[in-house]
């Protein structure tokens, strides 16, 4: 019997005690033994990674605003395995919308043995969906069917401009100018962690303090115009079908400012279609052949000889020598093209008649190593021009400091041989000739535009004077006089044109290849006050001699692509300028 | 009890019965303040998740138009592109021009 009240008080606070004491050795547990574990398991549950889908890369446009590499909506389809009902019926459904056969699908939709014991397996069923069809799989209403929206390379020209405009793996890696602006047109995805709802959407609290909005690309505005670019790819195609040629390119591009207008090259690829080409192991038609090939340009190497013996100083137009045919320099014999001798040669005619003794009289007598070299350096070649493309190259220019320079090359490398270069540096390094003097950098990106409305402009950068405007101007008049005696493949009519063609000789084993040349011409016009340059490239042409010449092939392809271009680009013949001047 | 002692009791108990009315009046101002605090608090946390939701949707309703943008940005260069026009052109039966002659129009 309890005896008084305060005993039986006293006996149900124990009571009471005893029943506290385990919730408290629990909190205890709970709130600090094991404190760390349940903090995490609720973060596990409450905070997980949130954001918005994946911003759109910023758009390429032309430099009149037409679209050229674009953005497509896609989605990733996937499924929630946990969550499907009804594996076969959903197996039925999807098969023919993503591209599965049954058996595949069915596979995918079922969860394997070790899989049973998990609360979440995901799997990704189809890739780079279209709308129209992630539309059609949503109206179905299957339980578990996933989409993530995503985005891919849009190039609404198909093929056009495929080695400028490029593309972008997902290493980051590509060809082109995407690659060498990723930092500016790669968006950049937002990714917050905090706490989430059941549906995985943020709190309030969690928007209140992050951005979740992902930053879009910047656009870029190219200096390439598609009419043209259109133009002379349609241009460069029928030449190569005309001349049997196993490659070529033609560069255009506006001397004043170094834009470049097209950038055309044969063989082509569809850069949409990149991985396709890079799994056939074809991926060598991704180089673009006007930036990444070194090549011996030929006889177009004497508008820089002649150019750097005028601005020396030490010749003028009227300069003559004595061509005997040939020319002992550094253990090698310089010979003409035609094998033949000349006679007395001033400067117009060692161009005209394209005569390597000339050339290689200039260099070895009238220049001397360390002025040609440095006239070839102030031109620019051996180094790459920044023409904001991925995988530019130096070419190759033996100097006489070099380990394997032979004396040789003095004489050589001024009518074009021994001596590696890109169509891009002949290109800015005649930009010179026809721009009174200076030299702009080629450019392929005129402007950049930012989400948020911003244009940046790229201002023309003048790369160097390498001759003054004394030099370009007899220099032009030279190549002026050249085109109208030599080169009548390259006249356009109504306008005058400055210029010269190349026939050169490619290295195998053991020397020169008999038979194969690269034929080329290099011009700009129309005179007094040159717009266009044009250089034009085609590789191995396979026609008869002599019509394989770049007088012959090459020339009358630059005079196709200037007279239409001269048209579309408004600029009148020289007898209607004149007639409004 | 004298008259005095009964006064001065009940001037206690007056005292004591004052003290104890204002504690109340001063406690049930703060419960009230305190209510007022937490429905202010309330109400501006649950117009916060009511804003946050809304510019959640917002921003989801944003990127849901920029990806029907780029669509439509898509869909007019693949009308305007070259070869598309080009099928036009050809289908309303124009041709190529072979030759461009400048006409000299001289002002009236």
């Amino acid at each position: 019997m309890l005896r008084g009240p305060d005993t039986r008080l006293r006996l149900i606070v124990s009571l009471l005690v005893a029943l506290l004491l385990p919730i408290i050795a629990q909190l205890v547990r709970i709130q600090v033994l094991e404190h760390p574990r349940y903090v995490e398991e609720a973060e596990q549950l409450i905070r997980r990674h949130y954001g918005l889908p994946e911003p759109p890369w910023g758009v390429i446009w032309d430099r009149n605003g037409e679209l050229l590499v674009g953005n497509a909506p896609v989605y990733d389809v996937g499924a929630e395995v946990n969550l499907i009902t009804d594996t076969l019926q959903t197996a039925r459904q999807l098969a023919p919308l993503v591209n599965l056969s049954l058996a595949e699908l069915q596979e995918k939709l079922t969860l394997n043995r070790d899989e049973r014991a998990l609360t979440h397996v995901w799997r990704s069923l189809a890739q780079d969906v279209p709308p129209a069809v992630q539309e059609e799989i949503a109206a179905l209403e299957l339980p578990g069917i996933t989409f993530l929206p995503g985005w891919v390379r849009y190039y609404a020209e198909g093929e056009l401009a495929a080695h400028l405009l490029g593309f972008v793996n997902e290493a980051g890696q590509g060809a082109g100018v995407q690659p060498y602006y990723l930092r500016f047109l790669r968006g950049k995805q937002v990714s917050n962690q905090g706490e989430v709802t059941p549906y995985s959407e943020p709190l309030a609290e969690e928007l209140a303090t992050a951005r979740t909005l992902p930053y879009p690309g910047t656009d870029l505005y190219l200096t390439i115009d598609r009419t043209i670019q259109a133009y002379v790819e349609g241009e460069l195609g029928k030449a190569i079908t005309e001349y049997r040629a196993e490659s070529g390119s033609i560069l255009v591009a506006d001397p004043r400012t170094g834009e470049i207008l097209a950038m055309a090259n044969y063989p082509s690829y569809e850069p949409a279609r990149y991985p396709e080409y890079a799994a056939l192991d074809v991926a060598d038609i991704f180089q673009n052949p006007a930036i990444s090939h070194g090549y011996e340009p030929g006889s177009v190497f004497k508008v820089v000889t002649v150019a750097a013996a005028l601005d020396s100083g030490r010749v003028d137009t009227d300069w003559s020598y004595q061509d005997t045919g040939r020319l002992e320099y550094g253990g090698v014999v310089v010979k003409n093209w035609s094998r033949a001798a000349y006679g007395q040669q001033d400067l117009e005619g060692a161009l005209a008649h394209s005569l390597n003794v000339g050339m290689a009289n200039l260099s070895t007598r009238v220049l001397g190593e360390e002025l040609f070299y440095d006239y070839v350096r102030a031109f620019g070649f051996g180094q790459p021009t920044g023409v904001g493309l991925a995988g530019e190259v130096s070419g190759m220019v033996h100097i006489p400091s070099d380990w394997d320079w032979e004396e040789s090359f003095l004489a050589t490398n001024s009518y074009g041989q021994g001596i590696a270069v890109t169509q891009l540096q002949l290109l800015s390094a005649v930009s010179a000739v026809a721009n009174e003097g200076t030299m702009m950098r080629p450019h392929v990106v005129r402007k950049r535009l930012y989400p948020d409305g911003v244009e940046v402009l790229i201002p023309p950068h003048q790369l160097g004077q390498p001759i003054s405007p004394e030099t370009a101007a007899t220099l032009t008049e030279l190549l002026a006089r050249v085109v109208e005696r030599e080169i009548p493949l390259a006249q356009v009519p109504g306008y005058r044109i400055a210029g010269k063609s190349g026939t050169a000789q490619i290295p195998g084993v053991g020397g020169y290849e008999q038979e194969a040349v690269i034929a080329s011409f290099i011009g700009f016009g129309p005179l007094p006050e040159p717009q266009l340059l044009i250089s034009v490239k085609l590789d191995r042409p396979d026609v008869p001699l002599p019509s394989r010449w770049g007088s012959y092939t090459a020339a009358p392809l630059f005079q196709r692509v200037a007279a239409r271009l001269f048209v579309l680009l408004g600029i009148p013949p020289d007898d209607v300028a004149a007639t409004f001047q | 009890m004298s008259v005095l002692w009964q006064q001065r009791t009940h001037g206690v108990q007056r005292q004591k019965e004052q003290q104890t009315r204002a504690a109340a009046r001063f406690f049930l101002l703060i419960f009230v303040a305190l209510l007022v605090l937490a429905g202010a608090y309330a109400t501006l946390a649950a117009a916060n998740v009511k804003l946050g939701e809304e510019v959640w949707d917002q921003e989801k309703e944003l990127v849901s138009g920029e990806r029907e943008n780029q669509f439509l940005i898509i869909e007019i260069a693949r009308l305007s592109s070259i070869p598309e026009l080009q099928r036009r052109a050809t289908e309303l039966g124009y041709v190529p021009a072979d030759a461009v002659d400048y006409i000299w129009v001289t002002e009236q």
